[in-house]
């Protein structure tokens, strides 16, 4: 375990303008944190001590906002993590192509092409079901250290609800 | 009965008898408890049982009992082989046991009524027992003197048991046999008579009772060492642990000088001197352990505890036991006595508080003296005096073996504190008890260790010593001062009482002790001494201690610093004088407070992530320096304060703090401002303090790039901590600083706006923002004039609008869910399993947002509430009225906007559902004329709610019954171990406030009833419409005539009130909602009346049923207004009216 801590330090490389340290004490729960290079979303944290009168740490339990994958960590409390820069923006579905390529509108009127539907089955049933239908679709787009995935989609017209 | 009786007797041979005692004993044991097991009969019944069997049953049995066991002791103790007649004897103790473990009622001399009060009996009962489980008082009254101390009781069950101990050796019985078991809990139990079974003028017979039975235990304790020796060979340990459980009892019964003298007629040494010796090989066996399992010797050290805090806190209190026994006496004339001081003590801190008395002005009623008695005897003290030395010397001793230990979470301090806060108060007490001798010693010993320190500075690992500071500054603190648990705590009486011949306050004992471990402290700003010595957790034991000192002696009102030389040396003040003036305003006491001050400030900047020790820092220590108005006012004088807001509001470092410390620290600059007392620099420094946030968020919102800058992360913390800040600035507005909050609150409005929209997909961002209006308007509303309130009005309606833009629709989610189920499978019979999917859905990642949602409804609730206040306390000049809007208005607009957000599911939450029923209740209550003028969904919608939550109650604890139950089972089968317990505890705790709430919320759907049913009719009578329609009945959009809302909640109330469970409190708020029901719906009225009297099969329940409907509508002359008599009279008529019939229409 102590091995692990110091891991963290030398490896500001990843992106290193898609993140932004803080310190490991101020993380909260529901926060996002970088967890071996992956962003993530903190599910957990919990403090200890390296014996009665050492530092204190803190133990991070993230879920990669992409994959999903549940990822941890021991940092100390007073150590700076990385966080990253989460950011999520709007879109008008306009068509998904037969390969599982998505076309979104963007503001400035112009297409956004380079997104697949996403993995998650229930979000992807959703979108095709409701494009299908002829529903007016948003989807937001989560993006982070320079992935980007359909996270939401939104139903704004015709929908029965 | 007869048989019975010849059964027990021996008539019919052993095992018969043993049956016989047997079937007696359940009998007994399923009436001793208030509760009784499924029977499918009335509850009244039960009662009646009760009260039969104690007055007519209980004595007859156990001289049944008596009888069968003396008639087979002869043949147990002459026989040298077990013999059968041991099980009757066993069984027939088991039963003498079970009988005094009953909660006598009858025994008081009470006039006994006739009709069993089932309903508030069990009620009082619940109150009166949920404390001080460790030791239970058996109090049989005056009627069981002869057969329990005038047959000779006591000295045939000493006799038999003093022959079992003679046959241990011969192997065939041994200490933990049944029957030496039984015979050991009797007498146990005997030990804890009292009450009026002893004549109040016959203060011998009690004496002798004791006595007669201290001469058979101490044989099981005596002498200590060689017992304590056996034990750790191999032999049981329950004859000690019985012992110490009978001292313990004896203790509970009788004063320190009296407990002390009872073994100094059979013995040469006093009975404390022979706890104390007791308790010194319970510690050095302790010391000798080193497992982390319970072994004998933890048990008894709790139980011996316990025993000393018996002893010595009567001692601690003098003067509120003479009361509280005075109050006794005056009470039942004298009947109780000695017997339920605990209870007395209790009755007598409800009746303080009543009259505005604080409980420790009480305590220091100049008359202490009188009481000279009941202080310990002079060897108790030097007892107590040796006993603390070995205490701290065992636990120095356990610190520097476990100091390299690894701490789990739960091993924090706070959480160690609390949880060896019971232990370390008693060793408070033993030291308070030898004060002379205790603050020297601990005074001698943490020089040594600091010495040590020192010495081992640089050379060799030093954490076993830090670890040994640690307990000792632990010690230290329970002993010089107490935790005030919420009031101002006072000089500790045994410290008053002492030390009186010390004149200068440099030389007290007291302040010898205080300035060591202040010295100590200063050195933590030295930084390398802080490096190498001061760990985190050390400093953590530091803050608390300076925290729980300073709020007893630094900066008293009481001691002027002074030396105004007017000593009167044998006054019991005089210690107090000397050493509040010593940490007085014109002595050390703000050269102390600045060095706490400086301490702190060290703590909060040089321990970057230690979240612990800065949360004592901000949240114990500075909340108890500005919690004085002394204290505070010093506070912004200094220069090291002064450093402190400097950085807060200009450096980074500050930032650091997690967010609940940010919070708490603005409140307490803001609140160190106002301690100034002087408007014009008070709000100067509140300016100075929080400008920086103004300037921040105007400049950030009026930023092009605004869109692309909010979402990063350094932006959001920066947001977040300056809203954090601005939540504990609002938070702490008062009449001296709320000028300058007001302002700094209108200047970020535009932005809060702003970032409003912004963030409107960061949850926890707009629930800060909400938090702080929330705030901000609680704070500020009762001080503005017309003109500022509408301000404030416009712009939380902005605020309301802009929200629910953002989010109609989106709270449902899953609630969704479980309504499509109801769809499909039709509704969720247990209200439990809805409940508890939310509950547990609630939390899980997927729904965290619907959770986020809740605290921003609940928020915005809130900000509501908190705009009506206006209409209860307003101090500004002009009225309100002269406003386009009014509040109720603003209010009634923004329930509108709301209550499509909040659905019957989201009510569930406790917290939300209870704010929102507060609101709606006042609204009700307020402007009853406005429900006329809402519309036929919204009244639906609202009245819903309502019907909701007077059901909210009876549904939820069978439901958390349940999930009590579902957590015991799974704790189970994970093996619970200590680190569990925690986690546990809470959420049994947040369950039991969960049942309070419950109360409250069905109190203000009752207060919300009769508010619309009085508004209607009065409004009737009177000739107008009233509710219209709406009480009437209308006809829904399916064309189906849906009843009007009063005549729903009629029945849907009498249910309640007569069928379901529910807290007597609410009896009245109750009645004062079913008088203007009946009045309004009398016919329907009749007609439920008529309907529960058919449907009575007992022709007795029915007659009795018939005339209780009758009194409650026509006794005590009530008439038909809603004036405040006809109100007082109907809830003494439905109190009678539940009496009577509850008892045989609930069926238990």
């Amino acid at each position: 375990m102590s091995d692990e801590e110091h891991q963290f330090e030398s490896k500001a490389d990843a992106g290193a303008s898609k993140t932004f340290p803080q310190q490991a004490g101020t993380i909260r729960k529901n926060g996002y944190i970088v967890i071996k290079n992956r962003p993530c979303k903190v599910v957990e944290v919990s403090t200890s001590k390296t014996g009665k009168h050492g530092h204190a740490k803190c133990h991070f339990v993230g879920i990669d906002i992409f994959t999903a994958k549940k990822l941890e960590d021991i940092v100390p409390s007073s150590h700076n993590c990385d966080v990253p820069h989460v950011s999520r923006t709007d879109y008008q579905l306009i068509d998904i192509s037969e390969d599982g390529f998505v076309s979104l509108l963007t503001e400035s009127g112009g297409t956004k092409d380079d997104l697949k539907l996403p993995s998650d089955e229930a979000l992807m049933k959703q979108m095709q079901d409701g494009f299908n239908e002829g529903k007016d679709l948003i989807v937001s787009v989560m993006s982070a250290m320079g992935e980007e995935q359909i996270c939401t989609v939104k139903d704004i017209g015709g929908g029965s609800k | 009965m007869g048989i019975i009786k010849q059964a027990i007797i021996g008539c019919h041979g052993v095992d018969v008898q043993s049956t016989g005692i047997n079937f007696l004993e359940s009998l007994v044991s399923e009436f001793s408890p208030a509760t009784s097991t499924a029977m499918g009969l009335p509850r009244e019944f039960h009662e009646q049982c009760r009260m039969s069997l104690e007055l007519d049953y209980l004595q007859t049995f156990y001289s049944w009992s008596q009888e069968a066991a003396v008639g087979v002791t002869d043949r147990i103790v002459k026989s040298d082989s077990e013999v059968p007649e041991a099980k009757v004897c066993t069984v027939a103790m088991r039963l003498m046991l079970q009988i005094l473990n009953w909660d006598f009622r009858y025994s008081f001399g009470d006039s006994v009524k006739a009709n069993v009060d089932s309903f508030s009996a069990k009620a009082t009962h619940d109150a009166a027992d949920s404390r001080r489980s460790e030791c239970n008082l058996v109090q049989p009254g005056s009627s069981w003197q002869k057969i329990l101390l005038l047959s000779g009781h006591v000295g045939w069950v000493l006799n038999l048991y003093g022959a079992l101990r003679h046959k241990f050796s011969l192997k065939v019985y041994w200490l933990d046999c049944p029957i030496a078991v039984s015979a050991r809990k009797l007498i146990v139990q005997l030990c804890s008579l009292s009450g009026n079974i002893f004549p109040a003028d016959n203060v011998q017979m009690r004496e002798h009772h004791l006595v007669q039975l201290l001469s058979g235990i101490i044989q099981w304790v005596h002498p200590p060492d060689v017992v304590s020796r056996a034990i750790e060979c191999g032999k049981s340990e329950s004859e000690l642990l019985d012992g110490c459980r009978a001292l313990l009892a004896v203790a509970t019964v009788t004063s320190p000088f009296m407990f002390d003298q009872l073994l100094k007629s059979i013995c040469p040494f006093g009975t404390i001197t022979l706890l104390s010796s007791l308790m010194s090989e319970v510690v050095k066996a302790l010391m000798l352990t080193d497992t982390d399992e319970e072994t004998w010797s933890w048990v008894a050290r709790d139980i011996l505890l316990d025993t000393w805090t018996a002893v010595l806190v009567t001692k601690k209190t003098p003067m509120m036991v003479a009361m509280s026994i005075e109050f006794s006496m005056a009470v039942d004339g004298g009947g109780c006595g000695l017997c339920s001081k605990y209870e007395k003590v209790r009755v007598m801190g409800k009746l303080l508080e009543l009259s505005g008395v604080r409980w420790n002005d009480c305590a220091v009623l100049p008359s202490e003296s009188s009481f000279g008695d009941s202080s310990l005897p002079v060897d108790g003290i030097n007892a107590a005096a040796s006993l603390f030395v070995l205490i701290v010397e065992s636990e120095l001793k356990t610190a520097s073996a476990t100091a390299y230990n690894d701490n789990d979470s739960n091993d924090y301090l706070q959480a160690s504190i609390f949880g060896m806060d019971e232990r370390l108060n008693s060793y408070g007490l033993i030291a308070r008890a030898s004060i002379e001798y205790s603050v020297p010693f601990l005074t001698k010993v943490f020089l040594e260790r600091i010495a040590q320190l020192h010495q081992a500075r640089g050379k060799s690992d030093p954490t076993a010593i830090l670890e040994e500071l640690y307990s000792l500054l632990l010690i230290s603190g329970h002993v010089l001062a107490d935790e005030g648990e919420g009031e101002l705590p006072m000089v500790p009486e045994a410290v008053q009482m002492h030390f009186l011949d010390t004149r200068e306050g440099d030389k007290h004992p007291v302040a010898v002790l205080s300035s060591s471990i202040l010295h100590f402290a200063e050195q933590s700003i030295d930084p390398e001494i802080r490096a190498s010595t001061f760990s985190p957790r050390l400093m953590e034991a530091v803050i608390w201690f300076l925290a729980r000192w300073s709020r007893t002696y630094l900066l008293s009102s009481e001691g002027s610093g002074k030396n105004d030389s007017s000593y009167a040396p044998q006054q019991p003040q005089h210690s107090k004088t000397v050493l509040l003036d010593y940490f007085g305003e014109h002595n050390q006491g703000k050269f102390v407070l600045d060095l706490i001050v400086r301490v702190s400030m060290t703590t909060l900047v040089s321990y970057p992530g230690e979240k612990d020790l800065q949360e004592l820092t901000c949240c114990h220590l500075f909340r108890g320096l500005v919690g004085r108005r002394e204290v505070s006012a010093h506070l912004m004088p200094l220069d090291s304060w002064r450093d402190l807001a400097k950085s807060f509001a200009n450096e980074r470092a500050l930032f650091l703090l997690t967010a609940p410390h940010q919070r708490s620290l603005a409140r307490t600059l803001v609140l160190s401002a106002s301690g100034l007392r002087n408007s014009v620099t008070s709000n100067q420094c509140v300016r100075d303090l929080m400008n920086h946030i103004a300037t921040y968020l105007l400049d950030l919102c009026g930023k092009n790039d605004l869109k692309k800058l909010s979402p990063q992360p350094e932006t959001i913390m920066v947001v977040s901590c300056l809203l954090e800040r601005l939540r504990g600035a609002a938070s702490a507005s008062d009449s001296w600083t709320q000028m300058a909050i007001y302002e700094i609150g209108v200047s970020v409005m535009n932005p809060i706006l702003t970032l409003l929209e912004v963030y409107k997909n960061e949850p926890a961002v707009v629930y800060l923002l909400l938090k702080f209006v929330v705030q901000w308007v609680g704070g500020q509303i009762s001080y503005l004039e017309a003109q500022e309130t509408a301000t404030l009005i416009n712009f939380s309606m902005r605020l309301l609008q802009i929200y629910s833009s953002h989010n109609i629709g989106k709270v449902r989610g899953w609630l969704g869910w479980i309504a499509n189920w109801e769809l499909k499978y039709g509704p969720m019979k247990q209200g439990w399993l809805r409940s508890w999917i939310s509950i547990s859905h609630s939390s899980t990642l997927a729904n965290e947002e619907n959770a986020e949602k809740y605290k921003d409804l609940r928020a915005l609730i809130q900000l509501l509430s908190n705009l009506c206040s206006k209409d209860l306390i307003d101090f500004s000049a002009g009225t309100v009225e002269s406003e386009s809007m009014s509040i109720a208005q603003v209010v009634y607009l923004g329930l509108h906007i709301i209550s499509p957000l909040i659905s019957i599911d989201l009510l569930k939450y406790p917290k939300l559902c209870h704010d929102y029923f507060s609101l709606v209740s006042h609204m009700l209550e307020v402007y009853p004329e406005m429900v006329g003028q809402l519309n036929a969904e919204a009244l639906v919608h609202m009245i819903g709610t309502l019907d909701f939550g007077l059901r909210y109650q009876v549904s939820f604890p069978v439901s958390l019954r349940v999930l009590a139950g579902l957590v015991v089972s799974i704790s189970r089968e994970l093996e619970v171990t200590a680190k569990f317990s925690v986690p546990l505890s809470y959420t049994f705790v947040s369950f039991s406030a969960l049942l309070m709430q419950d109360s409250e919320v069905i109190d203000k759907c009752l207060s919300a009833l009769k508010a619309i049913a009085a508004y209607h009719y009065k409004e009737t009578i009177a000739g107008n419409v009233g509710l219209g329609s709406h009480a009437t009945g209308v006809k829904d959009s399916g064309g189906n005539v849906q009843d009007g809302i009063l005549s729903r909640f009629l029945p849907s109330l009498l249910q309640l009130l007569m069928f379901e469970d529910y807290s007597t409190d609410l009896v009245s708020a109750a009645a004062d909602a079913l008088l203007p029901l009946i009045l309004c719906e009398q016919g329907l009225y009749q007609r439920l009346c008529n309907e529960l009297i058919e449907k009575q099969t007992d022709p007795a329940f029915k007659t009795r049923l018939a005339s209780a409907f009758h009194a409650l509508t026509s006794s005590n002359q009530l008439s038909s207004t809603l004036d405040r008599i006809n109100y007082q009279r109907f809830r003494k008529n439905l109190l009678n009216f539940l009496i009577e019939v509850r008892g045989f229409l609930r069926m238990v």
